[in-house]
C-alpha cells in the first residue's frame, strides 16, 4: 500500500491468501495472520510459506476498528524464485502465438521453455506461469498488467513481483487514474538484467475511462526511492482498438494509467475552447500548466458593461472575475512558456470532491437562443490596471 | 477610473474596497472596427481617477499590469483659513 496515513498507535494485521486452492497438506500449515510493526513510517510483516506461491492476495486490516478499515492488494511473482508445485491451473502456451492458454497442467516443470505471447490482447486471463528461460514476461493474475522482455532470462533465485497499489499516490494535476496501479519489484539478491527491450503493457476497460479521455491515456511511472519521487509520463503506444497501452520499463517502482483530457498550447496566446462537460474554476482547470502560463480571459455577452472576464494565478483574488470554465466555451490563455506546452484536463471529479463550480454551472444555463452568442471571441482580450492602495487623501 | 487612449474612452472601474484598502481593476479594450483608437501595442493609455490624470502606460496585453495611479497630482486642495 502507499499514500496512506494512519495514526499511530494503532494495530494493523495482515493475512495471505492464494490465488488457487492449496493441497490439504499446505493449507494445514498455512500461516496465521501476522501483526504488522511499524518502522521508517511503514509497516511491515512477514509471512513464512510452506511452499512457493507465485500470486496470491494480501489482505490488511485495522484490527479492533468498527467499521473496520481494510483493504485487499494481488501479487504476482514471476522469474525463477524457486522450485515448487502449484495444484491448480496456469500453464500457458509455448512457442509464441497470441493465444494464452489457461488451465492445464499441475505440477510446474523448472528450467523449462515456456515463452508466453506478450502481444497485447483485450480479454483477460487467469493463471500465470513463473519459470521462464526466455523472452519473459510476468503477467498479473488478472492479465490487466504485462511485463515483457525478450532478452531477460531468469536465473535461480531471480524473479519479479508485481503487486497491486489499491492507494497509490495522488495523480499528477489534470489526470485521472484508469484501473489499477502497479507497483514492480525485482529480487534485490541477484536480480535479473532487465533489457533494453523490456516493457509495461497495461489492458484496460473502456468503461474504466472517462468520456472523451482514451485519446489522452498514457502509462506513467514512479519511483518511491527517487530524492523527490514524482509521476513520470512515459512515452506511451496505445492501441484503442484492443485497450492496450505499453511503455518502456522503467525499473522497479509504481506504473499507473492515466488519462486526460489533453490540447497543445503554443507560446503567447491561444484561443482554447475548453472541452470538458465538467465546469470547473480556472486555477483547477490549468493546474497541470501552473507557472507556464499568466492569464485566461473569457468573453460573456450578458455582462454587457464589463464582458471581458479575467483570471490570473498572478494577481489578488479581487482582480480575478472568470471564475468557472464552462463547455464549449472559448478562452483565451497566454502561455509563457517559450516552447510548446501541454495541457491536460481531467473531465470528472473524484466521488465526494466538491466543485464549486457545480452551482454556477446550473445557474448558467443559457436558453438556446443565447447559444450563437457563445462562440469563442475573435478580438484579443484588453489589459486589466490594478492597484492596490487608498485612491484619494 | 477611467482608462483613455488618445482622448477616447477604452475602458472604466469602480473603486471597491478589498482588504481594508481601496483598489480598482478594469480592462483597456482592445482596438477594433468599432473601437479603432484603442489599446494597441505601444499605444499610451492615459489613468484617471476623478477626471484628473493620474498615470500614464503603454497598452501590452501580454501580463495584467499593477499600476498605481499617483495620487494627488493635479488635485487643488483647499485649506481652511484661520484668522485671530
Amino acid at each position: 500500500m502507499s499514500n496512506v496515513t494512519l495514526t499511530p498507535g494503532l494495530t494493523l494485521k495482515a493475512a495471505l491468501y492464494p490465488v488457487d486452492n492449496p493441497q490439504a497438506d499446505l493449507l494445514l500449515r498455512w500461516p496465521q495472520p501476522v501483526t504488522l510493526s511499524a518502522s521508517g513510517g511503514a509497516y511491515a510483516g512477514r509471512f513464512t510459506l510452506p511452499a512457493f506461491m507465485p500470486t496470491g492476495f494480501v489482505h490488511v486490516w485495522v484490527e479492533g476498528e468498527q467499521p473496520r478499515r481494510e483493504t485487499v492488494a494481488a501479487f504476482g511473482i514471476e522469474g525463477n524464485a524457486g522450485g515448487g508445485a502449484r495444484a491448480t491451473g496456469g500453464a500457458h502456451a509455448t512457442g509464441g502465438g497470441g493465444a494464452r492458454a489457461t488451465g492445464g497442467g499441475g505440477a510446474r516443470a523448472t528450467g523449462g521453455g515456456g515463452a508466453r505471447a506478450t502481444a497485447g490482447g483485450g480479454a483477460r486471463a487467469t493463471g500465470g506461469g513463473f519459470i521462464r528461460t526466455g523472452h519473459a514476461a510476468v503477467a498479473t493474475s488478472e492479465g490487466d498488467v504485462l511485463f515483457s522482455d525478450p532478452a531477460l532470462t531468469f536465473g535461480e533465485g531471480q524473479f519479479l513481483l508485481l503487486q497491486q497499489v489499491p492507494s497509490p499516490p495522488d495523480p499528477p494535476a489534470g489526470t485521472t487514474f484508469v484501473g489499477t496501479s502497479y507497483r514492480f519489484t525485482a529480487s534485490t539478491i541477484n536480480p535479473p538484467l532487465i533489457g533494453p527491450q523490456a516493457s509495461v503493457s497495461f489492458s484496460y476497460l473502456g468503461a474504466e475511462v472517462p468520456a472523451g479521455e482514451e485519446s489522452g491515456i498514457r502509462v506513467y511511472y514512479r519511483n518511491p526511492d527517487a530524492a523527490r519521487p514524482a509521476w513520470v509520463e512515459l512515452p506511451t503506444r496505445l492501441d484503442t482498438t484492443v485497450n492496450v497501452a505499453s511503455a518502456p520499463y522503467q525499473g522497479p517502482g509504481i506504473y499507473a494509467l492515466l488519462s486526460s483530457l489533453t490540447s497543445v498550447l503554443d507560446p503567447g496566446w491561444n484561443l482554447y475552447g475548453y472541452p470538458a462537460q465538467l465546469a470547473q474554476p480556472p486555477s483547477e482547470a490549468f493546474a497541470s500548466i501552473a507557472g507556464q502560463y499568466n492569464q485566461v480571459v473569457g468573453y460573456d455577452p450578458r455582462d454587457t458593461t464589463d464582458p471581458w472576464k479575467v483570471y490570473s494565478p498572478d494577481v489578488p483574488g479581487w482582480v480575478n472575475d472568470l471564475s468557472c470554465l464552462h463547455f464549449s466555451r472559448g478562452y483565451w490563455i497566454f502561455s509563457t512558456n517559450p516552447a510548446t506546452t501541454t495541457l491536460k484536463l481531467r473531465s470528472i471529479r473524484d466521488a465526494g470532491e466538491a466543485n464549486p463550480c457545480a452551482t454556477v454551472q446550473a445557474r448558467r444555463a443559457w436558453p438556446a437562443w443565447q447559444a450563437c452568442q457563445q462562440a469563442p471571441v475573435r478580438q484579443r482580450p484588453t489589459t486589466a490596471w490594478y492597484r492596490v492602495g487608498p485612491v484619494s487623501r | 477610473m477611467v482608462a483613455r487612449i488618445a482622448g477616447q474612452v477604452c475602458g472604466q472601474g469602480q473603486v471597491q474596497q478589498a482588504d481594508g484598502q481601496l483598489v480598482y481593476s478594469l480592462n483597456v479594450r482592445a482596438a477594433t472596427a468599432v473601437e479603432p483608437g484603442c489599446g494597441m501595442a505601444g499605444r499610451q493609455v492615459e489613468l484617471l481617477v476623478a477626471d484628473v490624470l493620474s498615470t500614464r502606460v503603454a497598452w501590452d496585453n501580454r501580463a495584467i499590469q499593477r499600476r498605481d495611479p499617483v495620487v494627488g497630482t493635479g488635485y487643488r486642495v483647499f485649506l481652511p483659513l484661520v484668522r485671530r
